[in-house]
């Protein structure tokens, strides 16, 4: 359980590192997770928002496509997917850190409530885990071309680190704008989510996720079974694992967030940390 | 198999930080990054507004683009433009409070007055403009910032500054008319510094991104 330690300290140094702009400390980087820079105390850019940037400028002029802003997000995230996979997720995420620490609710309520541990389980969960990459070409890059609209118009992690914040500490500077009603009922479903479905978010709707979860097929570390054959079937890698994922059948599974909690739960020592 | 994918992983990562890197160098993408997304209150990202004393706008009453000599100056700070004819009452009572606000002296003999003054370390310039007496180019700069409902009447006041639109700060404008609903000198210059004060907190939040 050591390791898990660690990881909370690594995601808690991560939430702060992320967070640097409370000392000025900004910079022209994108994170390489899922973090909003309207957040006051944000050091970097959101990855997604630079992304619709880049796309939305066809809708109000044609010739207004600016790829610089289009591959800069992705050579970013591409960089550390090809180095770690969807470990970032695991292990730097901010919202995977807040979801983290809401998993252990979840995964009462799953007791408490069979049908959800059975939704978790069932082909419409693995539908569903489509729909991030939906949310990733629908609202990222379609609709701010088409329609203006953005994802980051209705973002709940914007909200959530932004709207909330700013409203604080800026009493009375701000009144709500067009779309704070929906952001708000998108708010209130995230929580739900993540209280009732272990990282509901990371499995179902994450767009930074949906980037990162192809570069687990080639990534530098990734987690396997080394040896199937001494697989005792026991499935409590499978029980433990946040993502809901079939760990024993598992090849570099795009859903993984190398988070190890199937490495240090299983019994006969033989799921690991690979590299290469 | 494995070889595959050690031959993908390689290439991969050098294909990406050496795009990465020439970006950084040789591209002007970071600075960009930090200006116009890190460093500039995402509104739309917030879901917010920020409260003003008038209503501000980003889109020109005659879809014309923002005149130079407007231009020119909001790359500095905030820029207050009154409009007034030479027989117009209400535009000489206005003027005496501008005058004073702005620590200037000018006659109705005067086409166009343009001056900068310092508010708490924020420039703001005024442009003053007789409608009678300058060139059809300011003239007809009234015509991009009125309101339908009061056309080119005069006195009109426009205060320009910036605003965050959509991922970019762009200009951002609101315009008052008459005596701003005022009855005395006191109250007039009140609300002529409320709008002031409104485009200097827009222009402090935004010029981060401003090119």
């Amino acid at each position: 359980m050591k390791f898990q330690i660690k990881r909370w300290i690594a995601q808690i140094f991560f939430f702060f590192s992320a967070n640097l702009g409370m000392f000025g400390l900004k910079n022209g980087f994108c994170y390489p997770f899922f973090y909003c820079h309207a957040c006051p105390s944000s050091a970097s850019a959101c990855p997604l928002r630079a992304l619709e940037i880049s796309v939305f400028k066809i809708y109000e002029k044609p010739s207004g496509f600016d790829i610089r802003l289009l591959l800069y997000p992705f050579l970013i995230l591409g960089s550390v997917g090809i180095l770690t996979g969807r470990a970032v997720c695991g292990w730097a995420c901010p919202f995977g850190l807040l979801q983290r620490a809401t998993g252990g609710v979840a995964r009462k309520l799953q007791t408490a409530f069979p049908f959800l541990k059975k939704f978790g389980k069932s082909k419409a969960d693995q539908y569903l885990r489509y729909a991030k990459y939906f949310t990733l070409i629908g609202l990222v890059f379609l609709t701010p071309i088409l329609i203006g609209f953005m994802f980051t118009d209705i973002c709940p992690n914007g909200f959530l680190f932004g709207t909330i914040p700013t409203m604080i500490l800026n009493p009375g500077k701000y009144i709500p704008a067009t779309y704070f009603y929906v952001a708000s009922v998108i708010l209130v479903l995230f929580f739900i989510l993540i209280f009732t479905i272990e990282r509901g978010w990371c499995r179902y709707f994450c767009p930074v996720g949906a980037i990162l979860a192809p570069f687990n097929k080639v990534s530098f570390i990734h987690v396997s079974v080394v040896n199937k054959k001494e697989c005792i079937h026991c499935n409590a890698c499978s029980d433990i694992c946040p993502m809901g994922i079939d760990v024993p059948n598992m090849n570099r599974d795009p859903e993984c967030i190398l988070c190890g909690k199937c490495v240090n739960v299983c019994p006969k020592s033989i799921i690991k940390y690979k590299k290469v | 198999m494995k070889k595959e994918v050690v031959a993908v992983q390689i290439v991969a990562i050098i294909a990406f930080s050496s795009v990465f890197g020439g970006m950084l160098f040789y591209t002007d993408v970071y600075d960009d990054v930090l200006s116009n997304i890190v460093s500039v209150t995402c509104l739309s990202c917030l879901k917010l507004q920020p409260v003003t004393n008038v209503e501000f706008t980003f889109d020109t009453h005659n879809s014309e683009s923002h005149p130079d000599f407007v231009l020119d100056d909001l790359s500095k700070g905030p820029v207050l433009i009154g409009y007034r004819t030479t027989v117009c009452e209400f535009c000489d009572e206005m003027d005496e409070v501008l005058e004073d606000i702005f620590e200037v002296s000018y006659t109705v003999d005067d086409g166009l007055i343009v001056k900068s003054k310092d508010f708490n370390g924020a420039l703001v310039t005024y442009i003053h403009i007789n409608k009678d007496l300058v060139s059809d180019e300011l003239k007809d700069s009234q015509e991009i910032y009125m309101e339908d409902i009061f056309e080119t009447s005069v006195p009109m006041f426009t205060m320009v500054t910036i605003g965050y639109h959509r991922g970019f700060v762009e200009p951002y404008y609101a315009t008052a008319y008459g005596t701003l609903d005022e009855d005395n000198f006191n109250d007039r210059k009140a609300a002529v510094l409320e709008l002031i004060t409104d485009g200097i907190n827009l222009y402090e939040e935004n010029k981060a991104g401003y090119n």
